[in-house]
């Protein structure tokens, strides 16, 4: 799993969809069984591990979450005869879900079998069960009215290209959406943002990140050495080509350079300024956040010796890449 | 001190005279109290390590009571715990309990002057670093701020796609955002595999009568597309 998304898992107020392709999950699960030993398919192993997950964090973090399993390309499923079989397929996966139900994580009361292209009516069911399952998250939560004030003006702030990226403490604190807020009223609003994941705050606490998906795009690009058709499995996601006689060693200012040509479409989010000093002050900001949580590490056996190394670590892979002490 | 199961075995006559009263340990079921408990002296109540999930109604009783200790298994506390009540309580301790939210009766509470209610780790965000501070007056400093504005429901979530690369999620949130009766029948989607999380705020008009009720018109989420996860990426993680 990408670094990226554990980061992101946790938090307040959390509706989950895990989406399973319902589709010939029958004929999956029957092929699965009928191994020996008789196995589950991979659409089960999926959803438990990410329920797993779930469950695991929420419980560490106290919090509360709901769970809705959606089987998906039922229109095909419909095509090729299978619906019926596949329907009663899904619904014996969420039978083996719900019985890993906790207070800490709830289930809808049943899974959904949907085309996702379909903008009727299984769009409606689709709302229709999220409304269900923030009904059930968000009642008694009676909150002051400004952070409910504070949250719209975050998703504003979130679509704004203009905006910072990132920001003191202090300096968000002194945004014009908290004007005339006391003291106490600040530190509640800070909190409640926090925890619904509209600004992250990382371990070293300052700055913090006032745009999450300008950073969940930073931190899933990932370092590589040079591509090597023969050892690649599936590069999922933007690769960062490191040194070709050091594999996985770049320096840092090589790094932010390559950072900072990433800008084709997909990754629209990186927001690169124009100009080129702000987006080097960027890009150096943006490896310090990456050093923060663990992503990029400094090698402490390199330090010694007068090179800061840096190791990344995505999808659980561990790639060196070397930061030169100026 | 008493042990909660020893309660019962109390005569109405002795515990009139307790001024004090600190129970400990696992209580026997709230219906089985004495129902005419008499607590009417009582200036201080300490009921810790209990496991009851709200505070016993024959409570109602200690009018005098000046301190307060409850550490159970409170979920929520009782809509008659205010100045009628309690017009005398000096000192609210609810640590260790399992509250979500804090009544703002207590706000109201004229002789109120410490409302404790740490470890209380499913407390709304808005409550919980007043209640986790030091000082043990900001909780209650907080609450008389929120009495003097406006509440209202909360109605923003987080809503997080999770499964398979190509199985339809950035699709479904596409689909999702399109709302109103002149969209398509079908959505046309032609992207391909997202590469990066997606994470976008979408604000949805609620139909579901009881979330209406509940002064949620418009649901606010956060979704959160991360690309899919391939099963090798997967199975990795520790299985239920």
């Amino acid at each position: 799993m990408a670094a990226a998304v554990r980061f992101f898992v946790s938090a307040e107020n959390t509706v989950f969809l895990i989406l399973i392709k319902g589709q010939g999950l029958d004929k999956d699960m029957a092929k699965a069984r009928a191994k020996s030993p008789p196995d589950t398919c991979e659409s089960e192993k999926v959803t438990l591990s990410w329920l797993s997950y779930i469950k695991e964090v929420v419980t560490i973090h106290n919090q509360e979450g709901r769970v809705m399993l959606i089987g998906t390309h039922r229109d095909s499923a419909q095509d090729r005869g299978s619906y019926s079989m596949d329907l009663a397929a899904l619904e014996a996966v969420y039978s083996s879900l719900v019985r890993h139900e906790s207070p800490h994580l709830k289930f809808a009361p049943c899974p959904l079998f949907i085309d996702t292209l379909d903008l009727h009516l299984d769009q409606a069911s689709v709302w229709s069960a999220i409304e269900v399952e923030a009904f059930q998250l968000l009642r008694d939560q009676r909150v002051p009215k400004y952070i409910n004030a504070c949250s719209d003006e975050m998703e504003l702030y979130s679509k704004d290209a203009a905006a910072p990226k990132y920001g003191s403490r202090d300096e968000f604190l002194g945004m014009h959406v908290f004007r005339g807020l006391h003291k106490d009223q600040l530190v509640s609003a800070y909190a409640s943002l926090l925890k619904l994941g509209y600004i992250i705050a990382l371990p070293s606490g300052d700055p913090i990140i006032l745009k999450p998906r300008w950073f969940a795009a930073a931190a899933s690009i990932t370092l590589s050495p040079e591509p090597n058709p023969e050892t690649d499995g599936n590069i999922r996601t933007v690769t960062i080509i490191t040194e070709r006689d050091r594999p996985g060693y770049i320096t840092r200012g090589a790094l932010c350079d390559r950072l900072m040509e990433v800008k084709d479409e997909a990754w629209s989010h990186l927001e690169w300024p124009v100009n080129e000093d702000e987006a080097r002050i960027q890009a150096n900001q943006l490896v310090d956040f990456l050093l923060d949580i663990g992503i990029v590490l400094v090698d402490p056996a390199s330090i010694r010796s007068g090179a800061a190394v840096l190791t990344q670590v995505a999808s659980g892979d561990v790639v060196a890449c070397c930061l030169c002490v100026l | 001190m008493v042990h909660t199961e020893e309660l019962p075995a109390l005569t109405s006559q002795l515990l009139q005279s307790y001024c004090a009263l600190r129970a400990y340990g696992h209580p026997t079921p709230i219906q089985d109290w004495p129902v005419n408990l008499v607590l009417d002296r009582l200036y201080q109540l300490v009921l810790i390590k209990c496991t009851f999930s709200r505070i016993p109604d024959c409570l109602r009783q200690a009018k005098q009571l000046r301190m307060l200790q409850v550490q159970a298994a409170l979920t929520e506390l009782p809509r008659w715990l205010d100045a009628t009540t309690y017009p005398h309580l000096v000192y609210l301790d609810v640590s260790s309990n399992d509250l979500r939210n804090l009544p703002l009766t207590l706000a109201t509470m004229p002789e109120l002057m410490f409302v404790i209610a740490r470890e209380n780790t499913r407390l709304t965000p808005h409550l919980a670093p007043h209640a986790n501070d030091a000082d043990p007056t900001a909780l209650l400093r907080y609450l008389k701020l929120c009495a003097k504005g406006v509440m209202e429901q909360q109605r923003h979530i987080r809503v997080m796609l999770l499964g398979l690369p190509m199985v339809g999620k950035s699709a479904l949130l596409e689909c999702l955002k399109h709302a109103g009766s002149s969209t398509p029948a079908r959505l046309l989607h032609d992207r391909v595999r997202t590469q990066c999380p997606v994470i976008e705020p979408v604000e949805h008009r609620v139909k579901h009568k009881q979330l209406a009720r509940q002064g949620v018109d418009t649901l606010h989420c956060l979704f959160t597309d991360p690309p899919g996860t391939p099963a090798d990426d997967m199975f990795g993680l520790e299985s239920l």
